[in-house]
């Protein structure tokens, strides 16, 4: 591995990108900086594989480098103008531009997903399964939440303003759900990275993908309860709770019958799979953007949700037709979770640091959550009698946070705006702490979920995961 | 309902293309041509597009419209990747003097021809008439490479199908070249192309003026195209060589990211991706081959789905309302296709390759690169796209469609052969893939065997 040249590469590269930007033809430059977030991500990713750390973590650092957080923390004397009215390599007018990217990933990083959960061993864990899943949210959610509010009340530590007469509770609660939450792509993404297969890379995917389901009901529920609370417009009722479930079950229903088509599509024309994976994934972006009405609340599909209920449906009910399927996903997704890692990257906030105040309690934060997150995971582990070898490692691989969080925080901001379009002061500062709480996560999180695979032994055991080696 | 209607058109097209009736009409000549031509492609992005179903809207399109430059600097590479200094060097003398019996008329009939058409007869304006004629001009170079559906089987008849591809093979370097050279040649000037529009249309000459006004500017764009094209050969040929041989998605990763790259950099100076694409393909062409031997399995694994991608593209992007200006236009490239290719160069085709020639296979010298499509989708992508108000790129586009299934199937309605025994050889099976247009010839199932051997 060449490590000097690599770095030459990338530098070069992203100035040239740089001289280009002066020119900055709209889609033209947004084209060039595909080009270099696929490059430079996969050469510092193998940069970082050759210092034993994940090359998710070197996609990721690739893409907050050349994003526009990093930047905006430089200071600027010095810097010719010219620079200074370029910078940012990658702004955020071609992140918004990039969205189609992180639609495609998604899409697939969810299909593959499905494809490793066989139904046969989720019956068997069904129990084990729900229990952790319910720890890993609810017990989490309700400490994580106590416990800052007691920082906050008995302390000088001011973590987020009040929130109407309501006090302190309802951004706090958010707070402590939110933070509950883990990434499915990075857990997904760091299996597939180290080629890991055992009970602890089944136990993580099945906990991670209920996880999910269950934190977008409480957040919904949570959503319209405050909504309730502290908008007069708007009243408490239980049909939110109908919408809700008509998300979910709506999403499951139809993931499920495309997985069915999909698996037609591959005994009946069995070739241009890629054209097909491709268009599949498009499909359900596509699906996701639209807005149905159910009992008076708008809803939408959720892409991760369809994506990972057609794997489970192509893994569980043809596996033998949809294995050519699975294996050409795998040899197609490097290039896209080089991608997908380095936008998620440039996407993480470092500017909520420059505040002393915001970076104290994004840090305070972070440590309640590992606390939490391990104390309850470990108990857990014990009490279910789960084998010795990896029940201590298992809180490891629930620390990782990215696009769930991110999409969270911002649907948040977006929801409690007032009739001029300003969100609380309270929604505002959540945001805040949220987009520090990604940032350390996304980053630290994939390296102790390698830790976990590796030190658990699970890593390298996986059969036929040749081309998804990122 | 819009996304329902468009799902319900996909899922039946997958339904009708699975079937056993379907097969059957694959199975024939007509159908083979329709269906390995990549034309059910165009179709499905027609339906799908803004202009019939819906479901991909204009705006969604943009957003879609760096794949499109990435397709395009695709299409570039392996139209360079077949220009080896080895393959180059052996080609017959007859058949460069057979190219140039093609491309040379096809060059000056167009340009000078259809521009004095187009500017007095039609009322177009000078500038955008010369851009739009010189853009026909490089989709009238050459021909298809595929040779199968000719019947082309007969050991003697070898000469035949190489001397098709040959040519095939040169006109498209011939068309990215002349392309290429267009774009840098009108989008020299400072003024935007609606200036010039409207500066050329009270004084026609005035265009010679502005363009060549800024000769520095021309050469300066073409030297920064080549160099880009070089150095992203280079690199590319470095990454490569330090991908690991045990895992063929890194050979993904370099090609996404130098194609990107050097089609990024090329649309943003304003300058056909292609082009520098085409360059980049040389550069790895006439490297040492040992590095590249697994990567161009790559390349030829994602060929079919980037051939079907770009004629999904061009079926997404046409605008059927072509109206009168472009049946013209359709009737003019067919005529012309026929007296340059049919009629002029079947003449001498026969006395290079010194062999009996049916007239199906002369019939089939009409018949359109895939290439043309790629030209035109760049065409319409770039700012001169909307030059001239009467007829624009993605109106273009559909004009080109037209001519190239026109000329896909008057070889077969007008060959006088019978329907042979065994279709299998010249009609691919259901479990064959068929060949979609491959971005640059010589690329049909039969060429790429031989390539990858």
């Amino acid at each position: 591995m060449k490590i000097v040249p690599s770095l030459l590469l990338i530098v070069i590269m992203s100035f040239l990108t740089l001289m280009a930007r002066q020119l900055d033809n709209g889609q033209a430059i947004s084209v060039m900086i595909i080009g270099l977030l696929v490059m430079g991500a996969w050469l510092t990713g193998r940069i970082f594989a050759r210092i034993k750390l994940p090359r998710i973590s070197g996609y990721l650092l690739f893409g907050l480098i050349v994003g526009p957080s990093c930047w905006s923390l430089i200071p600027k004397d010095g810097f010719p103008e010219w620079i200074i009215n370029t910078m940012p390599l990658v702004s955020r007018t071609q992140l918004d531009g990039l969205v189609f990217i992180k639609d495609l990933a998604i899409s697939l990083i969810a299909i593959t997903a499905g494809g490793e959960i066989k139904i046969e061993w989720l019956r068997k864990q069904l129990g084990t399964i729900l229990i952790l899943t319910f720890t890993a949210i609810l017990i989490v959610w309700l400490l994580l939440s106590s416990s800052i509010f007691a920082l906050q009340h008995f302390t000088s530590l001011a973590f987020l303003p009040e929130a109407s007469e309501y006090g302190i509770l309802i951004p706090i609660l958010f707070l402590g759900l939110i933070g509950a939450g883990n990434s499915p792509s990075v857990a997904i993404a760091m299996i597939t990275e180290c080629k890991a297969d055992g009970p602890l890379s089944k136990t993580l995917l099945a906990v991670t993908v209920c996880k999910d389901l269950l934190l977008v009901i409480l957040f919904a529920t949570m959503m319209a309860v405050s909504k309730g609370l502290l908008d007069s417009n708007t009243s408490l009722s239980g049909s939110f709770l109908l919408a809700v479930g008509a998300q979910l079950g709506g999403s499951i229903l139809v993931g499920v019958l495309l997985g069915l088509v999909m698996a037609w599509f591959v005994s009946h024309v069995k070739d241009h799979l890629v054209f097909f994976i491709v268009g599949a994934c498009f499909l359900f972006a596509l699906l996701s953007e639209q807005y149905f009405y159910v009992a008076g609340h708008k809803i939408h599909l959720e892409v991760l949700l369809l994506a990972i209920a057609a794997g489970m449906t192509l893994q569980n009910l043809t596996p033998q037709i949809s294995a050519p399927l699975f294996h050409t996903i795998e040899e197609m997704s490097l290039p896209i979770y080089c991608m997908f890692f380095a936008v998620a990257g440039a996407e993480l906030n470092l500017s909520v640091f420059t505040s002393l105040n915001a970076a104290i309690a994004i840090f305070i934060v972070v440590g309640l959550r590992a606390f939490f997150i391990w104390s309850t995971m470990t108990a857990t582990a014990k009490f279910l009698k789960l084998d010795e070898k990896w029940r201590n490692k298992l809180w490891l691989t629930f620390t990782p946070q990215a696009g769930i969080t991110l999409a969270l925080a911002v649907l948040l901001l977006s929801s409690f705006k007032d009739a001029d379009g300003n969100s609380p002061l309270w929604a505002t500062e959540l945001h805040t702490l949220l987009l520090g709480l990604v940032a350390i996560h996304a980053l630290c999180g994939p390296i102790l979920t390698r830790l976990a695979l590796v030190w658990s032994g699970e890593a390298g055991k996986a059969e036929g995961k040749g081309a998804a080696h990122h | 309902m819009r996304i329902l209607f468009g799902l319900t058109i996909v899922v039946t097209l997958v339904f009708l293309a699975s079937s056993k009736q379907f097969y059957g009409i694959r199975r024939t000549r007509l159908g083979a041509a329709f269906t390995t031509g990549g034309w059910m492609m165009v179709l499905i992005g027609l339906l799908l597009g803004p202009h019939i179903s819906a479901l991909v809207t204009k705006d969604q399109f943009y957003v879609l419209q760096p794949l499109v430059y990435f397709l395009l600097g695709w299409a570039g590479l392996v139209i360079g990747l077949q220009i080896d200094k080895r393959i180059i060097s052996v080609i017959p003398k007859p058949v460069l003097k057979l190219s140039l019996n093609d491309f040379l008329p096809c060059i000056f009939i167009t340009i000078i021809g259809l521009t004095i058409f187009l500017y007095y007869w039609m009322d177009q304006q000078v500038y955008p008439a010369i851009f739009i004629s010189t853009v026909i001009a490089a989709t009238l170079i050459g021909w298809s490479p595929e040779v199968r559906s000719l019947h082309i089987g007969r050991p003697d008849q070898q000469p035949i199908a190489l001397a098709i591809r040959a040519v095939a093979g040169l006109g498209s370097i011939a068309s990215v070249l002349l392309f290429g050279f267009a774009t840098i040649f009108f989008t020299a000037s400072n003024q935007s192309p609606t200036e010039l529009t409207q500066i050329t249309s009270t004084a026609p000459l005035e265009i010679l003026a502005i363009t060549l006004d800024s000769p520095a500017q021309m050469a300066l764009d073409f030297i920064l195209a080549i160099i880009v094209g070089i150095v992203m050969g280079l690199v590319g040929y470095w990454l490569i060589d330090i991908a690991s041989n045990k895992n063929e998605g890194e050979f993904l990763v370099v090609l996404v990211g130098v194609v990107s790259f050097a089609a990024g950099a090329a649309a943003t100076m304003g300058v056909a991706s292609i082009l520098v694409g085409m360059v980049t393909g040389v550069v790895l062409a006439n490297l040492p081959e040992r590095v590249l031997i697994r990567f161009k399995r790559v390349l030829v694994d994602a060929e079919q789905p980037v051939g079907m991608g770009i004629m999904l593209s061009a079926g997404l992007f046409a605008d059927p309302l072509i109206g009168k200006l472009g049946i013209a236009i359709v009737i003019i490239i067919v005529l012309l296709r026929l007296l340059v290719k049919r009629i002029h160069v079947a003449r001498n085709f026969k006395a290079v390759v010194n062999c009996p020639v049916s007239p199906t296979i002369l019939n089939g010298l009409i018949r359109q690169n895939p290439l043309a499509i790629v030209i035109v989708i760049g065409f319409a992508i770039s700012p001169m796209s909307h030059a001239n108000p009467y007829l624009n790129g993605e109106q273009l586009l559909f004009c080109i469609i037209l001519v190239g299934i026109f000329c896909e199937v008057w070889p077969l309605l007008t060959s006088d052969q019978p329907q042979p025994a065994n279709v299998s050889s010249a009609v691919p099976t259901p479990t064959t893939p068929p060949t979609t247009p491959p971005a640059s010839p010589p690329s049909d199932t039969d060429t790429t065997q031989e390539d990858s051997a």
